[in-house]
């Protein structure tokens, strides 16, 4: 299939998005592709170039990430960070990371606690990620500037919280994207590639 | 008043529907036990209304207040006790009783009416300092943080439990209905889709001595074993305690056909009125009980929670026993995945060689499939029909697509918290972690992942699926009414 072509700017933080987005579902069809256009600023002509620079595979109908494009993503999540930003984003990566230990345990006990039908560790959990989820956004809040660039990461935690605490429990520990647990994982793997860390489990 | 309307407090003997929105789970059941003969401790209710009408007042008002030291003159009367004095004092539990059990969330208060004048009177009745010792413990433990709470929290001078028995009463109950709306109880009911406006109603119940000599104690009856599902009876006995002793974990109890040895009477009439109750309710039960001085109470009864596979033995128990029908057999038996009963193993041993790495067993069952040790995104490779391992170093969010079609996970690091143990968890797939090094495993290879072992073994092992027989049998009659009803 050829991707019609539209007259659109190559826009470095919507392609961020856009390799993002399509890295975390793995594999994407152009009609979604096309339904993010109005979101991203993306248009077709951007999407052959960055299938012709082998940022994007091609597959039928499909597209994917390319480890090409894996690096490309770093890089332009490295960059997007301004110098000014560098330290309080690395205090806030800092902070980051003992709370991923935390909530890691937590979202564990809360699963043991769902398939033990145990309300009252079930309850410990729900405390312990609130008091977590806190903390985040108390670390967020000390980030200053340099918030701008997990700011939407962070609402779309709040989303999740809202969600869990309505009863939809799904959206705490399971693996469908808007979940609390998937969402943090990707905040923690941005915040990474953003400061040129490594990942330690 | 209009007499169309709940009644506010009751007692026992009194005619009632045994209505759990109006006396809660644990309310209708002691009412339901006292129109079956069963013997349990006299006891009183403040019932729903009653927590409505104290939550739009915000304390307790008249007439509440009267009728409550009415219905403790009552129970004084029925017990051959006097609240908070002497000779022989009545010591009251007050516990909430909502329409959903919230364990650990509400407050109770233990032996409520302890004043100078009922402790001396204690001493005198049992003749020893352990027992009043325990007596104090207990509720002062129960009623300290239900009345520090009610100075919102904030620090106040010792004593902070009221000194005459009616204070005592009257701040314990509004401390139980205050913990309707206590931050965990809140939360609970949120994630758990229980709406606000139920409340809670309150039993208050005459105390029964379980440590007032040899001859008493406190226990726990599972009328079937939760576990398994067999008929036989399970549970815990401490001797020459109340029950407050076990929960806390203060005394280790022991099995409870102990007090078959001790007791045989008194454990025989349990057992009577345990199988009266299943058969009375339909569904196996979890039974606290108290004995003092070789006299048995029950103190509460529910529904048993049980395992899914005890729950299909139970279920076929239940229809052979003729205690249930048909057709209620296959509806609860609908409610039971059997998928989630079948056991998967490995036919044999696998041999030593086969051995590539062991790590931690992060989430459980046995699956096999190729490696993908690099798998990118394609859909040429996520849409293989044959099933995947994938095998990383440890997960990134970018494996999530492939995590979600994986057959099973294994990481060469990471503990049973990491982010591929809590997903593993969530899509039910085995899973491996903090395997080490493992450069050796190709891409493309075929394994065979043992997730509760925490193994990764070469090659396509042999399994087997085996369905327990009672798991085959309900499963049948579940596929008999469906059936039924299609035809």
């Amino acid at each position: 299939m050829t991707f019609k072509v539209q007259s659109d700017p190559v826009d470095r933080p919507a392609v961020t998005e856009l390799l993002l987005k399509v890295t975390m579902r793995g594999v994407i069809d152009y009609d979604t592709t096309r339904e993010w256009f109005g979101d991203t600023g993306i248009g077709d002509r951007t999407i052959s170039e960055l299938v012709a620079e082998e940022v994007l595979a091609q597959d039928g109908e499909f597209l994917y990430v390319t480890e090409a494009g894996d690096r490309r993503l770093t890089k332009h999540l490295r960059a997007q960070v301004g110098p000014e930003d560098e330290e309080a984003l690395a205090e806030f990566a800092d902070t980051f990371i003992g709370l991923d230990a935390e909530l890691k345990v937590t979202l564990t006990d809360w699963q043991h606690s769902q398939r033990e039908g145990d309300p009252e560790s079930q309850i410990a959990a729900v405390e312990r990620w609130l008091d977590i989820d806190r903390r985040l956004h108390e670390a967020a809040g000390r980030m200053g500037a340099a918030k701008h660039l997990f700011g939407r990461y962070l609402d779309r935690l709040q989303a999740s919280r809202h969600a869990t605490l309505a009863g939809e429990t799904d959206q705490l520990s399971g693996v469908n994207e808007s979940s609390y647990h998937s969402l943090w994982f990707l905040l923690h793997e941005i915040l990474l590639r953003s400061l040129g860390r490594e990942r330690q489990e | 008043m209009d007499s169309d309307l709940p009644p506010i407090v009751v007692n026992e003997v009194q005619a009632v529907d045994q209505d759990r929105v109006l006396l809660g789970g644990k309310g209708a059941g002691l009412f339901w036990m006292a129109s079956l003969g069963v013997p349990v401790p006299p006891f009183f209710m403040l019932t729903t209304r009653a927590w409505r009408e104290w939550d739009e007042a915000g304390q307790l008002l008249e007439p509440h207040t009267s009728m409550i030291m009415e219905m403790i003159r009552w129970l004084e009367q029925r017990t051959g006790r006097t609240f908070g004095r002497g000779p022989r004092p009545l010591l009251v539990s007050v516990r909430s009783a909502g329409m959903v059990s919230m364990p650990g969330m509400m407050d109770t208060i233990l032996n409520l009416g302890l004043t100078p004048e009922a402790l001396g009177a204690l001493h005198e009745e049992f003749r020893s300092l352990q027992i009043v010792g325990d007596v104090i413990t207990t509720f002062v433990d129960t009623a300290t943080p239900v009345f520090a709470s009610q100075h919102g929290g904030k620090p106040v001078p010792r004593p902070v439990i009221p000194v005459a028995a009616q204070d005592q009463l009257v701040g314990a109950i509004e401390g139980v209905f205050a913990s309707w709306n206590n931050h965990r109880a809140r939360l609970y009911r949120r994630i758990n889709r229980i709406p606000d406006e139920h409340g809670t109603a309150i039993v208050v119940q005459a105390m029964v001595f379980g440590n007032a000599d040899a001859e008493s104690g406190a226990g726990v009856l599972f009328t079937r074993d939760p576990v398994t599902g067999s008929g036989d009876p399970r549970g815990e006995w401490v001797a020459a305690a109340q029950g407050e002793a076990i929960v806390s974990g203060r005394m280790t109890p022991a099995p409870v056909h102990e007090l078959a040895c001790c007791q045989p009477d008194v454990f025989d009439q349990l057992l009577r009125i345990a199988r009266c109750l299943e058969r009375e309710a339909g569904e196996p039960q979890d039974i606290e009980f108290t004995v003092e001085r070789g006299k048995l109470f029950l103190l509460q009864t529910r529904a048993l929670k049980h395992t899914p596979l005890a729950g299909c033995r139970i279920v076929l128990a239940l229809l052979d026993e003729g205690s249930i029908t048909r057709d209620e057999a296959i509806q609860r038996l609908s409610s039971i995945d059997f998928a989630d009963l079948a056991i998967e193993a490995l036919v044999q041993p696998p041999a030593d060689e086969l051995l590539l790495a062991t790590g931690l067993p992060a989430s459980p069952g046995i699956a096999h499939g190729v490696v993908a040790r690099d798998v990118g995104s394609a859909p040429s490779v996520t849409s293989e029909r044959h099933p995947l391992v994938l095998l990383r170093p440890e997960t990134s969010p970018h494996d999530l697509p492939v995590m979600r079609r994986a057959a099973a996970l294994v990481t060469e690091r990471g503990g049973l918290t990491s982010h591929a143990a809590i997903i593993a968890r969530e899509l039910r797939i085995p899973c491996v972690v903090g395997c080490g090094d493992l450069d050796s495993v190709r891409s493309g290879g075929e394994v065979t992942v043992d997730g509760a072992a925490g193994r990764l073994y070469a090659g396509r092992l042999a399994t087997e699926r085996s369905v327990p027989e009672i798991v085959r049998r309900a499963r049948s009659l579940v596929a008999e009414g469906e059936e039924v009803s299609t035809t």
